[in-house]
């Protein structure tokens, strides 16, 4: 019936404006993190420093499988125009990748998901970064202004801003491509010739990954969780793979380095897809039978997030915790695992203090000026393991987790190597079986909601602003399901509904970093100049907890339970 | 304005007054008597353990009303100005303001332990056990009495009982030297030596450790106001005067010696403390710079344009507010052809500087090291500064000096307005014996460019020292410099500078 469907494709419409919000809060907030590098603006080109093929007889590193981009970025195979059939998709994702342009491509399924705002992806610009004043200053700074090599060719950077190997063993050109294809796909080498005859094809759609080597099954959300995490959380490296350590540590951001924020629901949303992320529109065949796009897979993609980057971030505590006294490459304490903001603050002589109240508040959980461990990557993990959905988790994987944060619990120059790396290693464990049990669980409707109505919480109260950040990102992931699902019914958004949305973009509005400085009645040549903040100046806690949280929370409750109640 | 004379009268006539009085009756006695004085028994002799006698004691002859005779040589009135306009009177009392008893509930102590807890008393009022008191306070009670008087007499001068009876009721008593009415002998503290005046004042409001006087980091988190950066002549200016008048230049002196001293003690916080004491791990985050971690992340960043000292970036910091005013100190000794080479002191200082980055908390032996070797040569140096006022001309010269350190220093909040407080003590000193030059272009800029750095800083106006006293419950107590900006004060810095050259 043409009117049926013309309702339905209004509610789509709308279903679709809808969901938009969720992941643009998501992606919003990760703004203080994120946007810095494609703030850089167009990188000119180091004429100082010329290009360094291989030296000769030098061994390259793990007989180096990589081929380029060039190998992949044919017309003809993945640089062609920009689609908007999802089925042809595959043939543009190098054409997304390397857009210099943030894309809007409303007509493009794949990037409807975000179809409010332009994006682009940063990773063909990794490399290039490295050339900008900011990278050479951190250089600088690390080095204490004494010799050492460029930014593109120092191991701590090239580590994550291209492959992950010695670059003086890796040709030039594959360097500059950054975090091209093969850094998420696997090493090409051996799959490129073969990856376009049918059987591949056949293999690839019907997940039998074994028969091609190297190559990554990057539809699956844990390998693929786990291969951001590898960079965006950081990892210990593999001496036998000639792998790099990635470690954005304390002593690199304070040289310049953006702190690391990941959050994995929220970093895919600010990529422009380049794959297939369509979900079927109510009554619409799937695109590919027996797979889920990312639209399917808002809850699941949280969870698998959350638990994934504890896990990396466990194993890279074991590997920092692992240094002697006397290896400066790995400081000890590791100041980048507790919450950047305890310390970084203005100090004020205040009475009363939010801070200390909240520390009042708090009192018994942590002890008072130590430092804060763990406040971006676990508070989410423990509320997924607390979940009522999965109630035992809780026994089986916190004890770990609640070892270790007590003897992280320390001041400083107390925190003992041996011990942390011991219980470091334990709950990078738990965190791995957990991985392991949650990544084929499917969430839903039902689930979905219970989960939301966890999160709201009203007992929650952030003591930091990580902790804030995380819950306002999980409510959005969590949103984002709950929206997906009632499109699938064909639901029109209730007036409660629209009204969560809003007071979900009043949080993330709100945890936004201050880009002015603060108030000030003096001329402005004499106070100081324009800048960005990376901190949340003046973040009040009890205001966030009581003026954005509660309300959000009250209204998610009254939507729900009304509808448990039918 | 009051009247300068006045103020003047007024300073002289108050320091000394015990002198006077002392002098006076000891004339009188010497006349009178044949007996032999307790100074010639005491000469060569050790003197007993002092012991505190309370300001009560002191109230019985220095408690003449507020100017009751500003003309006279003694005016006797310093316990009147203690007692009813200065803060130390009140700073047994901050321990039971609403800050303190939040610090309680934090740190898990008892309601009311902060007035009883060492830890805050060694700063807070002065140590009166039954150990250390005196005949006059032989009870409990009195003890208490004295203990509540906050920051009393004795905290400074001395505990009085090896000199209270001295030095009124005993001839020669004028006569003998600070050096003989303090050392072993009466252990009355020499105030007049900017040495032992700036550290004395240091050891509360920087912190000595081996003396128990420390504020810990968990104080802080706690609730304990932030110390600000110290600078002497500006903490006293703040006081309301209970002593004369100092002499012409002695502020450009004291501003000098406390460079190097300001220094010295904050090395000190490096070294272990003895066992005695067990005020603070040696790796306290509160013996390191406080603003090298407690800062806004923000872009650009001035923590990383002022770069680490050759450092690793991202380790806590020692502190640096100290270090522009001993270079200054330095620079002038080094200027006036002194013997001292100031270049042993840097070769220490930047070894510290390496020892204390090359990991999180320092390399703890070879900080230890380069910190004793540091201490070493600022003892030396101090030593060998010369004791007389200065003149005019080094005046201007610490000016500059000042001026030059700051403008290459890395400049922050704490630092610029420690150098403002130098430079208007020593401005003044220029200011107070050429009154008649002011008008010639150069002084009256400078004079401006310093007022302007006030002005940047948001420098406190100094207080009537005829004021009550505040009530020790303060909210918010200093400006924390969140909008201040070092390129606008550097570029004031330079302008005095360049304005020395033009000349």
């Amino acid at each position: 019936m043409p009117n049926d469907t013309r309702r339905k494709k209004r509610i789509f419409r709308r279903m679709r404006q809808f969901a938009a919000f969720g992941i643009a809060t998501a992606l919003m907030i990760l703004v203080g993190g994120f946007h810095r590098i494609a703030a850089v603006g167009p990188t000119g080109q180091d004429t100082t420093t010329q290009p360094t093929e291989i030296p000769p007889g030098k061994p390259v590193a793990n007989d180096l499988k990589y081929v380029g981009v060039g190998g992949c970025s044919a017309a003809a195979c993945h640089g062609g125009p920009i689609t908007s059939n999802p089925a042809r998709l595959w043939n543009c994702s190098y054409t997304i990748w390397a857009s210099q342009e943030p894309l809007a491509l409303p007509e493009n399924r794949a990037l409807r998901a975000a179809d409010h705002a332009p994006l682009l992806d940063k990773h063909n610009r990794a490399y290039a970064v490295l050339f900008d004043d900011r990278s050479k200053q951190i250089v600088k700074l690390l080095n204490h202004g004494g010799d050492g090599p460029p930014p593109h060719r120092d191991e701590r950077c090239i580590a994550c801003h291209s492959v992950p190997h010695d670059p003086a063993t890796v040709p030039t050109s594959i360097l500059a491509d950054g975090v091209g294809c093969e850094l998420c796909h696997g090493p090409a080498k051996n799959w490129l010739a073969k990856h376009t005859e049918n059987d591949w094809v056949n293999a690839y759609h019907s997940g039998k990954y074994d028969l091609l080597k190297d190559m990554a099954d990057t539809r699956n959300l844990l390998t693929r969780a786990q291969m951001c995490a590898g960079c965006h959380v950081g990892s210990p490296g593999d001496k036998e793979k000639d792998q790099l350590v990635r470690d954005v540590n304390h002593d690199l951001i304070a040289a310049g380095h953006p702190r690391l924020d990941f959050e994995f629901h929220a970093y895919l949303a600010l990529m422009p897809k380049h794959w297939e992320d369509s979900a079927p529109s109510p009554g619409e065949a799937p695109i590919r039978a027996g797979f889920k796009t990312d639209r399917e897979t808002h809850a699941e993609a949280w969870a698998i997030g959350q638990v994934v980057a504890a896990e990396a971030a466990l194993r890279l505590l074991v590997h920092r915790a692992g240094g002697d006294e006397k290896n400066s490459k790995r400081p000890w304490p590791e100041f980048s695992e507790f919450d950047c903001y305890a310390c970084h603050h203005q100090l004020d002589s205040k009475f009363p203090s939010a801070r200390q109240q909240s520390a009042e508040q708090r009192a018994g959980e942590r002890r008072l000026g130590s430092l804060p461990w763990g406040t971006w990557y676990f508070p989410e993990v423990q509320l997924l393991i607390e979940s009522e959905p999965f109630g035992k988790w809780y026994e089986e994987y916190g004890p770990a987790l609640a070892e270790l944060k007590k003897q992280m619990d320390k001041p400083g120059a107390a925190l003992e190597r041996k011990t942390i790396q011991e219980s470091a290693a334990k709950a990078a464990g738990a965190m791995h079986r957990l991985a392991e049990e949650i990544k084929d669980k499917t969430f839903d409707a039902k689930t979905v909601d219970r989960m939301l109505l966890r999160a709201a919480d009203e007992r929650f109260a952030p003591s930091d602003w990580d902790e804030a950040a995380q819950r306002l990102l999980t409510l959005a992931a969590l949103w984002d399901a709950r929206q997906f699902f009632q499109s699938q019914a064909g639901a029109a958004p209730s007036e409660d509904e629209e009204a969560i949305s809003e007071a979900l973009k009043r949080i993330r509005e709100k945890l936004q970093f201050r880009s002015a400085p603060p108030q000030s009645a003096e001329p402005a040549e004499s106070r100081q100049p324009h800048v960005d903040y990376d901190s949340p100046v003046r973040f009040d806690p009890e205001a966030v907890r009581t003026e954005l949280f509660q309300p959000a929370f009250a209204r998610i409750h009254k939507l729900l339970s009304a509808k448990e109640a039918k | 304005m009051k009247p300068r004379t006045l103020r003047i009268k007024q300073y002289a006539a108050a320091l000394v007054a015990a002198t006077a009085l002392g002098a006076a009756i000891g004339l009188a006695e010497r006349a009178l008597s044949a007996d032999a004085s307790p100074i010639a028994e005491r000469r060569g002799g050790e003197m007993p353990e002092p012991k505190y006698m309370g300001s009560e004691s002191c109230k019985l002859c220095h408690s003449k009303p507020d100017n009751a005779s500003p003309g006279a040589l003694a005016t006797l009135d310093e316990f009147t100005t203690w007692d009813g306009h200065d803060k130390h009177r009140a700073a047994f009392d901050a321990l039971s303001c609403p800050r303190a008893v939040q610090m309680e509930r934090l740190l898990g102590w008892k309601p009311g332990e902060a007035a009883m807890n060492r830890q805050c008393l060694a700063c807070h009022a002065i140590d009166v056990t039954k150990d250390s008191a005196g005949d006059t306070l032989h009870d409990e009670a009195s003890r208490h009495e004295a203990v509540a008087k906050g920051v009393s007499c004795e905290a400074c001068h001395g505990a009085a009982s090896n000199w209270i009876d001295p030095h009124w009721k005993i001839g020669g008593w004028r006569k003998l030297t600070p050096d003989d009415k303090s050392a072993k002998k009466y252990g009355l503290t020499n105030l007049h030596d900017p040495v032992r005046r700036t550290e004395l004042c240091l050891s509360c409001h920087l912190g000595d450790i081996a003396a128990g006087k420390f504020v810990t980091h968990d104080m802080f988190a706690a609730g304990h106001p932030p110390l600000p950066a110290f600078e002497v002549e500006t903490f006293l200016e703040q006081m309301p005067p209970h002593w004369r008048k100092m002499p012409p230049h002695s502020r450009t002196r004291s501003v000098a010696v406390e460079g190097l001293v300001a220094l010295r003690a904050s090395i000190q916080m490096l070294l272990p403390p003895p066992e005695a004491h067990d005020a603070a791990a040696p790796a306290d985050f509160a013996i390191y710079d406080c603003t090298a971690c407690h800062h806004e992340l923000q872009r650009p960043s001035p923590r990383q344009e002022r770069g680490y000292f050759g450092g690793t970036p991202g380790r806590p910091a020692l502190r640096f507010w100290d270090t522009p005013l001993a270079t200054a100190a330095l620079a002038l000794q080094a200027a006036q052809g002194d013997k001292i080479a100031p270049s042993p002191i840097y070769a220490a200082m930047a070894r510290l500087q390496t020892a204390a980055g090359t990991r999180p908390f320092g390399d703890e032996q070879a900080v230890r090291t380069a910190a004793r070797e540091a201490i070493d040569q600022l003892n030396k140096a101090i030593s060998d500064l010369p004791n007389a006022p200065t003149d005019r001309k080094e005046s201007r010269n610490l000016i500059e000096r000042l001026c030059r350190a700051g403008a290459e220093a890395p400049l922050d909040y704490e630092l610029a307005w420690q150098l403002t407080g130098a430079l208007r003590a020593v401005a003044s000193d220029w200011e107070h014996v050429n009154a008649g030059e002011l008008h010639a272009p150069v002084e009256s800029k400078m004079k401006a460019s310093i007022e302007e750095l006030s002005r940047l800083v948001d420098f406190p106006a100094a207080p009537d020292p005829a004021a009550d006293r505040p009530t020790p419950c303060h909210g918010t107590l200093w400006s924390n410099g969140t909008d201040f900006n070092p390129e606008g004060f550097r570029k004031k810095l330079e302008e005095i500078v360049a304005g020395f050259r033009d000349r």
